[in-house]
């Protein structure tokens, strides 16, 4: 029978059929093994950058995170302080690069979202900025893709020690989570990203959770018009 | 330049439905027609096809088939395992989205047409939240040096397994241990690993 230890091998896809299979029926009903998954998803990939130089070090620049040919930097639109800036590839799904934070020590996370401003339409087309959201201490960046948007969140205040997923509520009530991640270190900020299936004009809210719990850390929230 | 012409296809496909908006059945709907099972993937295919579609196709880079494929076989791994699954909602959820990145990594391993690195830049996606820098290559060789540290046991299990690409079976035959042995060292040792990451802050 599939144990809690077995979550490791199937994170790196090393278990055969019949364990994958046994190991996914324990999944059902462990929520250890579910977070644990979350937490060791990366390290597959980074094996694999370790694999190609084994026993020697991975070449530092070499590789595989390829840096877009082409970038853009986001601007800031809103009233944004810190200075993350985001860089997209080309099109669609893109690495990001924070850059630093100014020192100051972030807001509570408990402030109320404050207003924030919408910005007019663009020409509709993928890869369009196309608006930002806010809250007291968070920005959200918005752009048009072919599928819908993706979203680029530069998040303040967020502290404790489990983690924390970003919801992206539409105007008609649905929902779509776009990152998992850990809080930072007290602090510090946190840059994450998604996409959603939802036209930007639909986006109502951005939600950080408390994955544990479902509690709402904080909403970045766009005005009506 | 693979990524321009991947690019030039997800324009191309903006014309199509949205995601999420299948019309398409689950298949085991199809095959056991009176299994009360059927009607339960239908409610959670309605209540999480969207936004596992919007997360699956993240990780597929825009890719739609590829995507449907992934989100059709993850519901018909719900199916299998519907008696065991804990019904709460974020517990669906959570199960949904590993065991579909699961799918998505396996089913790359068998598409040699379109390289997709399930690393680097996607991870950051997801979780850019455990590094401030998002500079993968160092993480790459934080993770060196870590396996380099971490008991010749449990670094053998990694390698026996990931690195030379053996099941945990195949490995423990090879090691001359059980697989239990070759699961819990490799357990320990990705812990390690993930230490090593989270301490580079
Ligand atoms: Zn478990």
């Amino acid at each position: 029978m599939a144990s809690h230890f077995d979550v490791a091998a199937y994170a790196l896809g090393t278990l055969d059929a019949r364990g994958t299979e046994a190991f996914e029926g324990h999944l059902a009903s462990c929520a250890n093994c579910q977070v644990e998954l979350f937490e060791l998803q990366e390290l597959p990939g980074l094996l694999d950058t370790v694999a190609e130089t084994w026993p020697d070090a991975p070449v530092r620049g070499a590789v595989i995170y390829g840096l877009p040919t082409k970038r853009r930097r986001f601007q800031h639109l809103g009233a944004a302080t810190a200075a993350a800036v985001l860089v997209f590839l080309s099109g669609a799904v893109t690495a990001i690069g924070f850059l630093g934070w100014d020192g100051a020590d972030p807001p509570a996370a408990s402030e109320p979202p404050t207003a924030l401003t919408r910005l007019d339409p663009v020409a509709e087309e993928p890869g369009g900025v196309r608006g930002s959201l806010e809250s007291s201490t968070s920005h959200a960046w918005v752009e048009t893709t072919p599928e819908g948007s993706r979203i680029a969140l530069d998040l303040g205040g967020i502290t404790g020690s489990t983690p924390c997923s970003a919801v992206v509520v539409s105007r008609a009530g649905e929902t779509t989570e776009i990152a998992l991640f850990d809080p930072p270190k007290k602090g510090e900020r946190v840059v994450v990203s998604g996409t959603t299936p939802y036209p930007v004009a639909q986006i109502d809210r951005v939600e950080v959770r408390r994955v544990s719990s479902g509690k709402i850390i904080t909403t970045l929230k766009a005005p009506e018009k | 330049m693979t990524e321009r012409a991947e690019w030039t296809e997800s324009r191309q496909s903006a014309m199509l439905p949205r995601v999420g908006r299948h019309t398409r059945a689950v298949r085991p709907v199809a095959v056991v027609p009176d299994d009360p099972k059927d009607e339960w993937v239908r409610q959670l295919y309605r209540q999480f096809a969207n936004q596992l579609s919007a997360h699956v196709l993240g990780l597929t880079k825009y890719d739609r088939q590829w995507t449907e494929d992934v989100v059709q076989e993850t519901f018909i791994r719900a199916w299998k395992h519907a008696d065991k699954l804990d019904q709460r909602p974020e517990m669906l959820r959570g199960w949904l989205f590993v065991v579909a990145r699961r799918i998505v990594i396996d089913t790359h391993r068998g598409r040699q047409v379109r390289p997709i690195e399930i690393r680097g830049t996607d991870i950051a996606e997801d979780r850019v939240g455990v590094s401030d820098k998002a500079d993968s290559t160092v993480d790459a060789i934080v993770v060196h040096d870590a396996l380099r540290r971490i008991s010749a046991d449990q670094r053998e299990a990694i390698i026996e397994t990931y690195l030379k690409g053996h099941t945990v079976d195949e490995a423990a035959v090879l090691l001359g241990i059980p697989p239990g042995t070759v699961k819990s060292r490799t357990y320990h040792a990705m812990r390690a690993l993930r230490r090593a990451l989270r301490a580079r802050g």
